[in-house]
């Protein structure tokens, strides 16, 4: 009997097809929602949250200080990474103004050097003024900033995803 | 002995275990390879003890974010063997980084990649990347400050790939934050994904033509798989 597909009957052919249809047709059913499942955070709109940082009356004039708020996607066992951070400052003039911690060169966490009144990046050494402008090194672009507000006394700061430039 | 014997003919009249194994053991050895020879074997000795080792630990760590750290303090502190189990992983993956990494200088200069062998020198970069990967991968799964960092610094040099890269870095997070979802996707890339497709390429390279001269020089010597064993040990 030849085995070529030309000379197949066509009963064999059409089982043939038949049976790589509904494998495909399986392959899919089970394929589909993992790649949906996997794929979710693509698709996965996270509302942001205004969270309190504290009254305005603890924060004084012409400082910079660290503060602690709740990430707006936190899970029951985040544990420590359910808390973000930012650097919050109070300008002479009494406004706020909140800058993510992160580096925009590659993320890493920035000091405050308080005497210095400069942001240091400890991974490759960039530096930022206090209103978050590049002083040196590698970052492409100044601090990235949250939206802070001040509502009934209380500074609030606004949930915002990593900053990834 | 002889029962032993009996049994494996069993085993292997079932499994045709020797067809497999039988030429990557009795493969000729060129004369005056020496200990260039053994690195390839030498990963993959290392990926065993990886993969022995990581089971091992996987059966008391918990891919959780809040908890994570506090059970490799537990595998280590009180475990038993436990900071042995850490540290024989710990020290394997650098091993094994650094011996694909010879593995490869040698393969190149050698010119070992060439025919028939060119293929097994793309899988072998392909293997290559996925050793790095796996190496940190694992290295987030500890949880410490340098994981964490480490997390949002792979998402930041994701994020400048062209085109796709803010969707491979909300990937890589598991989300726009890291956070609970961020781990258990670590862990399901270093102890699921990574290595299935590590196996999925991994294979020995064919062996060399040998010329006929070569070939009785071969024949006088112990077969790969004797020198490849011997010399691990």
């Amino acid at each position: 009997m030849n085995g070529s597909r030309e000379n197949l009957p066509g009963r064999r052919k059409m089982l043939a097809r038949l049976s790589i249809g509904l494998g495909a047709i399986g392959a899919a059913l089970v394929g589909l929602p993992v790649a949906g499942f996997l794929l979710a955070p693509l698709f996965e709109t996270v509302s942001r949250k205004w969270r309190n940082v504290g009254s305005a009356a603890q924060f004084e004039n012409g400082q910079t200080v660290e503060v602690k708020f709740e990430d707006a996607s936190s899970v029951a066992w985040a544990g420590v990474t359910a808390q973000t951070g930012a650097w919050l400052r109070r300008e002479p003039s009494g406004q706020f103004t909140a800058f993510a911690v992160n580096c925009t060169h590659l993320g890493c966490p920035v000091r405050w050097l308080k005497d210095a009144e400069l942001f240091m990046c400890p991974c490759h050494g960039g530096v930022y003024y206090k209103d978050g402008t590049v002083a040196a090194g590698p970052p492409p672009r100044r601090l990235t900033q949250y939206p802070v507000r001040v509502r009934e006394g209380q500074v609030e700061i606004m949930t915002t995803p990593t900053p990834i430039t | 002995m002889r029962y032993l014997r009996i049994a494996w003919e069993w085993f292997d009249a079932r499994t045709d275990a020797s067809k497999v194994l039988g030429p990557i053991m009795r493969h000729p050895v060129p004369p005056r390879t020496g200990w260039m020879y053994v690195f390839g074997s030498a990963t993959l000795f290392a990926f065993i003890i990886q993969v022995v080792t990581g089971i091992a630990l996987a059966t008391a760590y918990v891919s959780s974010a809040g908890q994570a750290f506090a059970s490799l303090q537990w595998i280590t502190d009180h475990a038993f063997l436990g900071h042995l189990l850490r540290g024989m992983h710990y020290f394997g993956a650098s091993a094994m980084v650094l011996l694909v990494g010879i593995h490869m200088i040698r393969t190149f200069l050698t010119g070992s990649y060439k025919f028939p062998r060119e293929l097994n020198w793309v899988v072998g970069v392909v293997l290559l990347g996925l050793t790095i990967l796996m190496g940190f991968t694992g290295q987030l799964l500890r949880w410490d400050q340098n994981g964490v960092w480490s997390t949002i610094v792979a998402a930041e040099q994701a994020g400048r790939v062209p085109v796709i890269g803010p969707w491979l870095a909300r990937l890589l997070l598991g989300g726009q934050t890291v956070g609970g979802a961020t781990l258990s996707r670590f862990f399901a890339y270093h102890v699921f994904f990574i290595p299935a497709m590590i196996f999925a390429h991994g294979r020995p390279a064919p062996c060399a033509r040998l010329t006929p001269r070569h070939l009785r020089k071969a024949q006088r010597r112990p077969s790969g798989g004797t020198e490849d064993l011997s010399r691990m040990v």
